[in-house]
């Protein structure tokens, strides 16, 4: 094994192995640097290229392209507050934070260097793993994998700071959005209103960047600043090696979050989408001091960061082992094995035993070498969050409402994407955290498809003689006592959402949590008819989120009522101050919706190119030689990137 | 303001004229022209990547040695890449090349119903031969499935056209059985079987000749019950060369198991589907509303390419297995097939996901 282990290296060392991967790498860089695009896209683009290539060389870039994608989306999450890629979600939360409190060097050095520490230590994790890969796959069957997805939703209670009622309504809502389409158990689709394009259900990413992206582009316009609006230009301690220091600090807080992503990473379906979340989870339950959650904490930044990279070293052996793709990249890298003529099974983990070494030095060398690269940049990429806010709002706009319309170029996406961004812009100001939000999307299938399994091919006492399932509840059971008794001692004293709670904000809660009564029980009313397994999960979803959302009511009128007897004639402030305060956002908000709303008409460039000369031109007061330059820009990016590079399909204009 | 009005409108004229002259001409002049070749799956599976080698040997082909560009339109259970290319423009810079599961889609509702009739059809490409992989223990040393009492056997959804089958075959055999839905792919299927959670599965022959026929149906460990063969013009199934005679198919072991060849409705289904799902598995397809001559070179064009030695051999590292090619003429007896399907038999296999879906 170990002349395997240094044949693999000499695979990737060899010339040219070395030139594939350093280009692997450095497009990785770049495309997870630019919301939206991410690994995925970059191996649908060099896959083709890779046909006739050596092996291990097409390998290489293939996956030392994927391998920093999880690196570099830091940038977009701490600059931007919008997740580069999924990966990257828990660390907009104090990333973002850092950035506009003056700290984004640190931010960035420190997420920097847990990323490669975790992505070297996932690698390591994945070669010392082999040897008991297949056991540990085939030891965790449906039953464990229900277990897990749920531990994966109890993480709900720690990233809902002191809002646990509505975090749980937000994670039920997040559920029942996954219960849409078609069930894995049933040819009947689901809550599909005759639309085609809910067959499928809805698309993730237009979700995570619509919750993410818009509202902090609708704030950071509304805010007319730059993304750090401090007196001082830069707080004075803030240094990428400032960063290295709190890394180093909190290595044992690294060194777990990595261990969780590489064994998260090895569970199909599960991986890259939540890691970050259930890794945030975990940072905030082992903590002392929870206050500056939310606010800034680099612990927020490290947990994430060191997860995100490790989980490819782990989603790589059920790929290897099984043939068990848990993502789109693990699928295309599949394909890639295929046209190489290999297949996955036991020859990857005896005769091509070199190969499969290969990738895990691919891991290794592409997250020291990614970290590195960009720590080189971090000086310069932090001076972004000193930009004019009015010049970054257009581009990002562009970049996001692009990248979701690669995934599924059609109205549909972008009308998902101005939907969902306007919710999260909704559930912010009404303080209603939206991780749970995405942590209920993301795990409903998971959680869905692993109960419909168990029940189909076990008896109760089948899966109750199972020892990993013995094991799993206990498990759950003391994250449940933990996380209850958290919420009774009000432990967790800190917003995810930062919002000062107002009568308008209580108000708009309410109005939420009523909506949602609606929807709840219209999903539990058009449940009645459908097969048992299709109607289980939204019968339960809904009755679940009822109830929540009869408690939040609850707990809004009381804080209602507590405004009204402090005595106080301006306690709370008055509905019309909160829509006031807001009045900016909306605008920007309206202005999107029009460019969207446009679109099938005029087209995407001009949509496109309207929404941002006019955005510059009238609400960034710019003149008319620099706007039309920024939108020359904007031309430049549509036609070279999406166009000619990525051939996106555009909506054309009516008479065309 | 005034140049960008004279732009605009020399745009406008450039584009009616195209749009004229694509209604006009017989073959589109392609030369230096990006074709894109869209399909309905998420990219990097077995539709993406096989779609990417028919690409590289058509632009070789086709007219004007065009640059053909691959892109997936998923979505919608399949039918947003469908629809993508029934609505493009039949301007010759847009073809199709998409999964159609046509044997079951038409069990849709009125509203997911395509009519695949009116797009140019051009050939269809097969890459998925299926066998019924069992745990040992099912039948061993050659042991007849049909002593069986229960058999527990998984798929990824009932409305697959080899889970149909084999649910069908059981029946036939008199064994009693149930159906484990959600696991989509030969890796899982093969890990739930490992894990006892499923006793057999619809198997591709890719990995059949990959991994399993060498490896764990070798040991003993599992056995290759039968497969589904092709359907000749005299209406009787054939083996699949690829299986070198060591598995027989599901008509073979059907006459050894029950002395004779089985007949009326579930017999119909399995054949059914054998004859018009198990060939192809991806229908090419240039928009309705192309010329008839320009769809008449891409028929010899894709003949030429599809038969070429490289892309068998291009084709065949992506299925495992080489590839089934089926040519317009072919393709249009089982597009119209399908179409013109019984409601007899859209209710047993109706009447068959109902069962499965338990």
């Amino acid at each position: 094994m170990f002349q395997s282990f240094l044949d693999g290296l000499s695979l990737i060392v060899s010339w040219p192995g070395l030139l594939y991967l350093m280009g692997g790498i450095i497009l990785g860089l770049w495309l997870g640097i630019v919301p939206g695009l991410g690994g995925v896209t970059g191996m649908v683009i060099l896959l083709p290229f890779t046909f006739g290539m050596e092996p291990a060389h097409a390998l290489a870039m293939l996956l030392g392209l994927f391998a920093v994608v999880s690196t570099s989306d830091t940038v977009s999450s701490v600059m931007l507050g919008i997740p580069g890629t999924i990966a990257s979600q828990a660390t907009v939360l104090d990333g973002h934070q850092m950035a506009k409190r003056g700290l984004p060097q640190t931010a960035l050095g420190a997420a920097f260097v847990c990323s490669a520490f975790g992505g070297v230590l996932g690698g390591i994790a994945m070669a010392l793993s082999l040897p008991i890969a297949l056991w540990i796959i085939l030891a965790f069957g449906s039953p464990e994998f229900f277990l897990l997805s749920l531990l994966g939703l109890l993480m709900v209670g720690a990233v809902s700071g002191n809002a646990v009622s509505k975090g749980i309504g937000a994670a039920a809502f997040g559920l029942l959005l996954s219960q849409i389409g078609y069930p894995v158990s049933s040819s009947t689709p689901r809550f599909w209103f005759g639309n085609p394009d809910l067959l499928d259900g809805l698309p993730l990413v237009p979700i995570f960047l619509g919750l993410f992206g818009i509202p902090e582009m609708m704030e950071l316009a509304a805010r007319r600043t730059s993304i750090a609006h401090i007196e001082d230009s830069r707080a004075e301690n803030d240094s990428l090696m400032q960063g290295l220091r709190e890394a180093l600090k909190n290595k044992w807080l690294a060194i777990r979050c990595s261990l969780l992503g590489v064994y998260i990473g090895m569970l199909p379906g599960i991986g890259s989408a939540v890691v970050d979340w259930i890794a945030y989870g975990h940072a905030v339950q082992s903590a002392k001091d929870r206050s500056n959650f939310g606010k800034g904490d680099i612990r927020g930044v490290i947990a994430p960061e060191a997860a995100n990279n490790a989980v490819l070293g782990g989603s790589l052996i059920p790929t290897l082992a099984f043939g068990i793709p848990g993502s789109g990249a693990m699928a295309i890298l599949l394909g890639a094995l295929t046209i190489h003529g290999f297949a996955p099974g036991r020859n990857m983990l005896e005769t091509n035993l070199d190969v499969t070494f290969s990738m895990v030095w691919t891991i290794i060398i592409a997250n020291l070498i990614g970290a590195a690269v960009l720590a080189m940049w971090g000086r310069q990429v932090a001076r972004a969050a000193f930009v004019d806010g009015n010049l970054v709002v257009p581009a990002v706009i562009m970049f996001i409402f692009m990248g979701s319309w690669l995934w599924q170029p059609s109205m549909f996406t972008w009308i998902v994407l101005l939907s969902v961004g306007l919710l999260g812009y909704l559930m912010k100001i009404s303080g209603w955290p939206r991780p749970p939000f995405i942590l209920g999307f993301v795990l409903g299938p998971v959680m869905e498809n692993a109960m419909s399994i168990t029940y189909q091919s076990y008896t109760p006492m089948q899966v109750l003689q199972r020892p990993t399932v013995l094991i799993l509840l206990a498990v759950v059971a003391v994250v449940f006592y933990f996380a209850v008794r958290q919420t009774r001692q009000r432990l967790s004293d800190f917003n995810i959402e930062i919002t000062r709670e107002s009568r308008g904000s209580l108000m708009l809660s309410m109005l939420m949590a009523l909506g949602l009564c609606v929807l709840f029980g219209g999903a539990v009313w058009m449940a009645q008819d459908w097969t048992p397994l299709s109607r289980v999960s939204p019968i339960f979803i809904g009755c679940m989120g009822l109830l929540t959302m009869l408690f939040v009511l609850g707990t809004d009128i009381t804080k209602l009522r507590h405004f009204a007897a402090s005595g106080e004639p301006g306690a709370g402030g008055t509905v019309g101050t909160f829509l006031r305060e807001n009045r900016d956002e909306f605008i920007v908000f309206s202005m999107i919706a029009v460019m969207v709303a446009v679109t099938p008409w005029v087209g995407t460039y001009v949509a496109v190119l309207g929404f941002a000369a006019s955005f510059i031109l009238l609400w960034g007061r710019y003149s008319l030689i620099p706007t039309t330059a920024y939108s020359f820009g904007i031309w430049l990016t549509l036609y070279v990137l999406y166009d000619r590079m990525l051939h996106t399909r555009f909506e054309p204009p009516f008479f065309l | 303001m005034r140049l960008f009005s004279k732009a605009g409108l020399a745009g406008l004229a450039a584009g009616a004229l195209m749009t004229a002259g694509a209604a006009t001409a017989q073959v589109i002049d392609l030369e230096g022209q990006t074709v894109t070749i869209i399909h309905n799956a998420a990219p990097g599976g077995s539709t993406g990547l096989s779609s990417q080698v028919l690409a590289d040997m058509w632009s070789q082909t086709m007219e004007g040695n065009p640059t053909i560009v691959v892109q997936s339109v998923e979505g919608g259970a399949l039918t947003r890449g469908i629809q993508q290319v029934m609505n493009s423009r039949p301007d010759g810079l847009t073809l199709g090349y998409v999964a159609w599961q046509g044997t079951t889609r038409i069990l849709d509702p009125e509203e997911l119903q395509i009519p695949f009739q009116d797009f140019g059809i051009i050939g269809g490409i097969g890459g998925a031969a299926f066998f019924v992989h069992a745990d040992a223990a099912v039948a061993p040393d050659g042991a007849s499935m049909a002593d069986l009492e229960h058999l527990r056997f998984g798929g990824y959804s009932p409305r697959s056209a080899p889970s149909m089958q084999l649910a069908g075959a059981l029946d036939l055999l008199g064994v009693d059985w149930s159906f484990v839905s959600g696991l989509g792919g030969d890796g899982p299927l093969r890990a739930a079987l490992e894990r006892g959670e499923i006793e057999a599965y619809p198997a591709t022959i890719s990995v059949y000749l990959s991994d399993l026929r060498d490896g764990p149906i070798a040991a003993g460990e599992s056995s290759a019950i039968f497969h589904i063969g092709s359907v000749d013009a005299n209406g009787e199934m054939q083996p699949i060369p690829a299986f070198g005679g060591e598995v027989p198919t599901v008509a073979e072991y059907m006459t050894e198991q029950l002395g004779e060849l089985p007949s009326g409705p579930i017999w119909d289904m399995i054949m059914f589907h054998s004859r018009a799902s198990a060939p192809v598995n991806w229908l090419v397809v240039a928009p309705p509303g192309t010329p008839e001559e320009h769809v008449a070179m891409l028929r010899e064009s894709f003949a030429e390419a599809v038969q070429s030695q490289e892309y068998i051999d291009a084709a065949t590292n992506v299925f495992g297995g080489e590839p089934n090619v089926v040519l317009f003429e072919d393709m249009l007896d089982i597009v119209n097939e399908v179409q013109n399907t019984s409601e007899e038999l859209k209710q047993t296999m109706r009447d068959y996901i109902a069962r499965m879906e338990g």
